[in-house]
């Protein structure tokens, strides 16, 4: 399970591909506050509660269609089970929040934490753990701890950890939710929605999504045409990118705008993709599959995010036999299939976890691997350098050295080892603490483990 | 009509706007909404030759330093809360008088007494580079940071460097391991 600090983002499916049902548990400790409210605001593009039957809380438990459910509730602790591809497009953000029941401040906290898991099928994991106490805060009295959001049409989860002084009011007003007037004499925890009414300003029953996607450009015949990433919202319709080179004309230039793609994509005709640095992934592979001879691929990284365990799930690249096809800059997370120089045997780990280790030292890592080609290996972790930077073919080892790297910084970068023109990569995560011991040599990974 | 740009991607400026003259690099970011410590952001400039690295720690540009020895580039001073509409920060380029041996400008930006206040990027909101021509005042290309940024305390935003006799912004969005001092270091700064 990984650890999350406050400010941190991550695609969802870098960690799970297996499900869209989840759950986020949210475990508060505190001696002087006893009593906590727990309200997940499911809101629009604008940041807006324009449908307040996505305001998931104890006196509403359950959205419309279930796809959200505070499932358990106590005074301190809470959990919600929700099913991400059942959430509707005008529904934009999950936003996770805490808010004090009366008197104190989230300075009281104690050790607290949240955990996002999955949930819905065998042997679910937990994903995530964020970890929060009061000494991340001061006077205020109601947090979003954590938001699950749409974009480029995939859920991401960032552990936002921020708020403000007051209550649970405070948080209606930032979402522009109403609270009904009981007595209004104690402002304690009054939090029904309102009922939307005719003249409520927010009472749009839906509102569309942010700005409007532009559509897949109309292909010339010849010349470049530019794709742009889709709208963010996951569909299953052929892709907007399938459908580019189902419209090019041969032998045109593709050029995407940077930004994510979901694949899988067959190429099919003589044509050059630039990828201009975007990212096109799919959970199993082959994700994307070249054809016939005469393509050339530029500037494109290729994920296989989440391979399940069957024949291909985890290639990145497939080239046909006989589908001679010019790489240039193209980067892929998973296995390479027909590119002459970096097919073989390649045996690299699937991640590299760090974990905690000394700030403002010097850490070294080892770890083996064998690849069948010579090739060359960088890291795009700065302060984060391999050694050697070229290896020849066969099992070798690599040192990983960290010089430098401040306290509380997260590494989010990774590993390149080129070889036949294709980039192999390998993520690399950890975290430097001032708790943790300088590293020295620890194995992180070897090929017969 | 401005260039906006991502992650990676660039544009010339000497395209963009012929006969370009002076610069302006223009830094925002939004105030902080909610509650707690503000976020004190802080821009530098390194002026580097073709190896990436600077000539002598005078081409670091910053809040102390405000100006390089041929007087090309200029720090416009700090913004310390980020209120107010358009930019933070601000550095003013006079492309001519820039010496040939600096092939590149690269601007980044620092949180002030983050580990401190226990802040980072991915918990500022809205964050953009722009270039601007100085002379009149028109935007020519923009980049947003928005999901680029997570749990960096320093970001190298955009760079402006020199390519077949033309003035070229890139957006970099980089973050750095550790905050200014190692990043000053990495480009030759002795700090």
């Amino acid at each position: 399970m990984q650890q999350f600090i406050r400010g941190q983002r991550a695609k969802i499916s870098a960690f799970s591909g297996r499900t869209s049902q989840f759950y986020l548990q949210i475990t508060l400790s505190s001696a002087r506050v006893r009593v906590f409210d727990f309200v997940c605001f499911g809101v629009d593009s604008r940041g807006q509660l324009s449908d307040d039957r996505y305001m998931t809380f104890f006196n509403q438990r359950r959205s419309p269609s279930g796809e959200i459910v505070l499932e358990d509730l106590a005074d301190q602790d809470a959990k919600f089970e929700f099913d991400l591809g059942a959430v509707p497009a005008h529904i934009e953000r999950l936003v996770f929040t805490v808010s004090v029941d009366g008197a104190g401040a989230m300075r009281d906290l104690d050790e607290s934490f949240l955990v996002l898991g999955e949930r819905g099928i065998p042997f679910g994991q937990p994903l995530l753990q964020y970890r929060f106490s009061g000494a991340d805060f001061e006077i205020e009295g109601a947090l979003m701890l954590a938001e699950i959001y749409r974009k480029d049409g995939e859920w991401r989860f960032w552990a936002q950890g921020q708020g403000f002084k007051g209550d649970l009011s405070a948080l209606l007003r930032h979402f522009g939710g109403q609270e009904t007037e009981e007595n209004s004499a104690s402002t304690a925890s009054v939090s029904t929605p309102s009922v939307p009414t005719a003249s409520s300003p927010i009472s749009a029953p839906t509102v569309p999504i942010g700005a409007p996607p532009s559509p897949p450009i109309s292909a010339p015949a010849t010349g470049s045409i530019v794709v742009t990433p889709p709208a963010p919202v996951v569909s299953s319709a052929p892709s907007a990118l399938q459908k580019a080179i189902a419209d090019a004309a041969p032998g045109s230039t593709l050029t995407l705008q940077r930004g994510e793609f979901a694949g899988p994509l067959l190429i099919d005709k003589p044509l050059v993709l630039d990828g201009n640095g975007a990212v096109i992934w799919a959970q199993n592979g082959p994700v994307v599959r070249v054809s016939v001879a005469g393509v050339t691929l530029k500037n494109l990284e290729i994920e296989a995010t989440a391979p399940e365990n069957f024949d291909d799930a985890d290639v990145a690249l497939w080239i046909d036999a006989g589908a001679q096809t010019v790489l240039h800059h193209v980067r892929a997370r998973g296995e390479i299939r027909g590119v002459a120089g970096a097919e073989g045997q390649w045996r690299l780990p699937p991640a590299l976890n760090l974990g905690e280790f000394a700030a403002r030292q010097t850490n070294s890592f080892r770890l083996e691997i064998e690849v069948p080609h010579a090739c060359e290996i960088k890291s795009t972790v700065a302060g984060v350098s391999p050694v050697p930077a070229r290896l020849e073919a066969g099992r070798r080892e690599i040192e990983l050295a960290t010089i430098g790297i401040g306290a509380d910084t997260f590494l989010a970068g990774q590993l390149e080892i080129l070889a036949g023109g294709v980039a192999r990569t390998v993520p690399i995560s950890g975290r430097a603490t001032n708790e943790a011991a300088p590293a020295q040599g620890i194995l992180l990974w070897c090929v017969d483990r | 009509m401005p260039v906006s740009l991502s992650k990676g991607g660039n544009v010339s400026l000497s395209k963009e706007a012929p006969g370009l003259k002076k610069i302006l690099i223009g830094l925002g970011w939004d105030t902080r909404a909610t509650d707690g410590a503000g976020f004190d952001l802080d821009a530098s400039v390194f002026l580097l030759n073709e190896a990436g690295k600077v000539r002598s720690d005078a081409d670091f540009i910053f809040y102390n330093n405000k100006v390089d020895a041929a007087n090309s580039v200029e720090h416009l001073g700090d913004n310390t809360s980020g209120e107010g509409e358009g930019d933070d920060e601000q550095v003013k380029v006079t492309l001519d008088s820039v010496p040939a041996d600096v092939a590149k400008i690269s601007v980044a930006v620092t949180i002030h007494e983050a580990d401190t206040r226990g802040q980072n990027f991915g918990m500022v909101s809205n964050a953009f580079m722009r270039v601007l021509n100085a002379d009149s005042g028109a935007e020519i290309a923009r980049y947003d940071l928005s999901e680029d940024a997570s749990t960096e305390t320093a970001m190298i935003f955009g760079e402006i460097y020199r390519h077949s006799g033309e003035w070229k912004f890139k957006a970099i969005g980089q973050g750095f391991a550790g905050g200014l001092a190692p990043l000053a270091r990495n480009v030759g700064v002795n700090v």
